[in-house]
């Protein structure tokens, strides 16, 4: 059974610590790391990754610590790192096949293994393009292509969507969704529809530790009863938005709907409404 | 008759209803059959996990996907110090004129050798490749044997040339063309490590252009002094040195790599 485990994963950088004793296990499944910029996701995934060594704690995968697996450990991780690097002068299908070598797959499979991946991809029409003639978006999708040419049991996604627009965030999705769940799949991202529908579980980090984690059912009760709707007129908005933590607005004919995430009923007159995720994000990433 | 017929045809038909119910129980149902494929596919990942790949293939990657342009600018160097050498030698000169000559195109060898290796980091692969099976370390040793095989190869047959013309000894010829070679490597790799802004383009050429005119000094000092045998020692410490800084700085920027900050903080 795979299981990657985090025990007390520490990194920090003199006085600061980026992430602070980090301790969960994962299994098979998607997760979604949600969490603010520079609450540590990345320094997280870079450890996980065995890419940045941990100032304490260690991470290990089936029991073995990912520093004594070494190459076992790199054979079985996709990477998509936030800030993907390519060699412009590539061409797509170069490029992947570069990484599949990189990744010992045999030449023989790795014809094969780009051929779909650049089918799943949609860029199977650019593959004897030069990446540096490439969209952002397509650049991000060729970077996903790479994280599953080994098929990964272990694929670490950091920020994948960035950079895409609405239609390519919604064929990511349907990417991810497709793969297999026979895996461990970490999502990075601090934007909540990314993995709303398609993480089986949320793990939230701010300030380099993890605050909340959990499947989406679990996370939306832990803020029920804390999400109030309330209309009001366009004139109080403003004054209403300073002081509350306000997750929506939405103009409707009697005025402006406001959706308050408070412990507490926020003003006379607001109704309980059901959470949502990103009323979870807001309610552990409120500002007191 | 007619009864035997029926009755032959009832028997039929329980026949037929009994093995279809008794096939039915022998195959496996939705949920067995995905278990089973899971099974199935965890054993085929793992024998492929079980494939090492070997030191040839490592070398057959790497030489299959280094740039083009490497190549072309290491061989025009191998080139023009056939060139150059020959022209010495028609021109009649003394072992200073072989020697500026050549070491200034040592240097220049050995800043190429280093500058490729840069190229991981100002493409922003070196965090993606060093999450691969074969990861920037051993992609650098690889990088760097073959280019400094070649570059040794190269200047040991220069070198033979030059003690053929000259009357000294192979060994003394390969100690003054090495020093200026393994000292421009150790300058690159400094630049690696220290000045991080000089990695552009224009860094490397101020580095080439450095590398190339200090190399050149030694050759200029009037009638060659500086190479003359009595100071042998001096060249020959000056590459152990050099050797010595070498390895310690590859030890340093290895350990860097392996612990994320050369990756991560660039």
């Amino acid at each position: 059974m795979l299981e990657l485990t985090l025990d007390n994963l520490t990194k920090r950088y003199g006085a600061k610590a980026a992430v602070n004793g980090i301790t969960c296990t994962l299994n098979h499944g998607i997760y979604g790391l949600l969490g603010a910029n520079g609450s540590g996701k990345t320094t997280l995934l870079r450890m996980v990754c065995g890419i940045l060594e941990a100032t304490e704690g260690t991470v290990r995968y089936g029991g073995s610590a990912i520093g004594k697996l070494g190459a076992d450990y790199r054979r079985i991780l996709g990477y998509l790192p936030q800030d993907f690097g390519y060699y412009p002068e590539f061409t797509a299908r170069r490029f992947l096949l570069y990484l599949a070598a990189l990744k010992a797959i045999p030449k023989d499979e790795a014809e094969r293994k780009v051929e779909e991946l650049l089918e799943m991809v949609e860029l199977t029409s650019c593959q004897g393009k030069k990446i540096k003639t490439f969209s952002g978006g397509m650049v991000r999708r060729l970077g996903i292509a790479q994280a599953l040419l080994n098929d990964p049991e272990i694929l670490i996604l950091d920020e994948p969507t960035a950079g895409l627009d609405p239609k390519e965030r919604i064929r990511f999705r349907n990417i991810v969704s497709s793969l297999s769940r026979e895996r461990i799949v970490i999502l990075s991202t601090h934007i909540v529809s990314d993995v709303e529908y398609i993480a089986d579980e949320i793990l939230l980090m701010k300030e380099g530790e993890l605050l909340a984690m959990g499947d989406i059912g679990q996370m939306l009760e832990r803020a029920r009863g804390r999400v109030w709707e309330r209309t009001v007129s366009p004139e109080e908005t403003e004054r209403y938005q300073a002081y509350f933590n306000v997750s929506s607005l939405r103009n409707t004919e009697k005025g402006v709907r406001l959706r308050i995430v408070s412990d507490e009923c926020p003003m006379e007159g607001a109704r309980p409404a059901d959470p949502d995720l990103e009323d979870v994000y807001l309610y552990y990433f409120r500002e007191n | 008759m007619g009864d035997e017929k029926k009755t032959g045809r009832k028997l039929e038909d329980e026949v037929r209803d009994f093995l279809k119910e008794a096939s039915l129980s022998l195959a496996p149902g939705e949920v067995q059959r995905a278990q089973a494929m899971t099974e199935i596919r965890k054993a085929v990942r793992k024998k492929i996990i079980q494939r090492q790949p070997s030191l040839r293939e490592l070398l057959m990657v790497e030489l299959r996907y280094i740039s083009p342009g490497f190549w072309v600018l290491q061989g025009s160097l191998v080139l023009l110090l056939a060139a150059l050498l020959e022209k010495t030698s028609l021109d009649g000169g003394a072992l200073s004129d072989y020697l500026r000559g050549i070491s200034v195109l040592a240097a220049w060898m050995g800043v190429l050798g280093c500058s490729s290796l840069g190229r991981h980091f100002s493409r922003g692969m070196a965090e993606l490749e060093q999450s691969c099976y074969f990861n920037l370390p051993q992609l650098w040793t690889i990088r760097m044997t073959l280019s400094g095989a070649v570059d040794i190869l190269a200047l040991s047959l220069g070198s033979g040339w030059i003690a053929g013309k000259t009357d000294l000894p192979f060994a003394q010829v390969s100690v003054y063309v090495l020093v200026p070679f393994v000292l421009s490597n150790v300058a690159m790799l400094l630049l690696f490590t220290v000045l991080r802004g000089g990695r552009g383009r224009y860094g490397l050429l101020v580095a080439a252009l450095a590398a190339g005119g200090l190399a050149a000094v030694p050759g200029l000092t009037s009638g060659g002094e500086a190479y003359e045998t009595a100071r042998l020692w001096a060249w020959t410490a000056a590459l152990l040195a050099g050797t010595g800084l070498y390895l310690w700085q590859l030890k340093v920027m290895y350990g860097k790599i392996r612990r994320g900050e050369t990756i991560c903080w660039n």
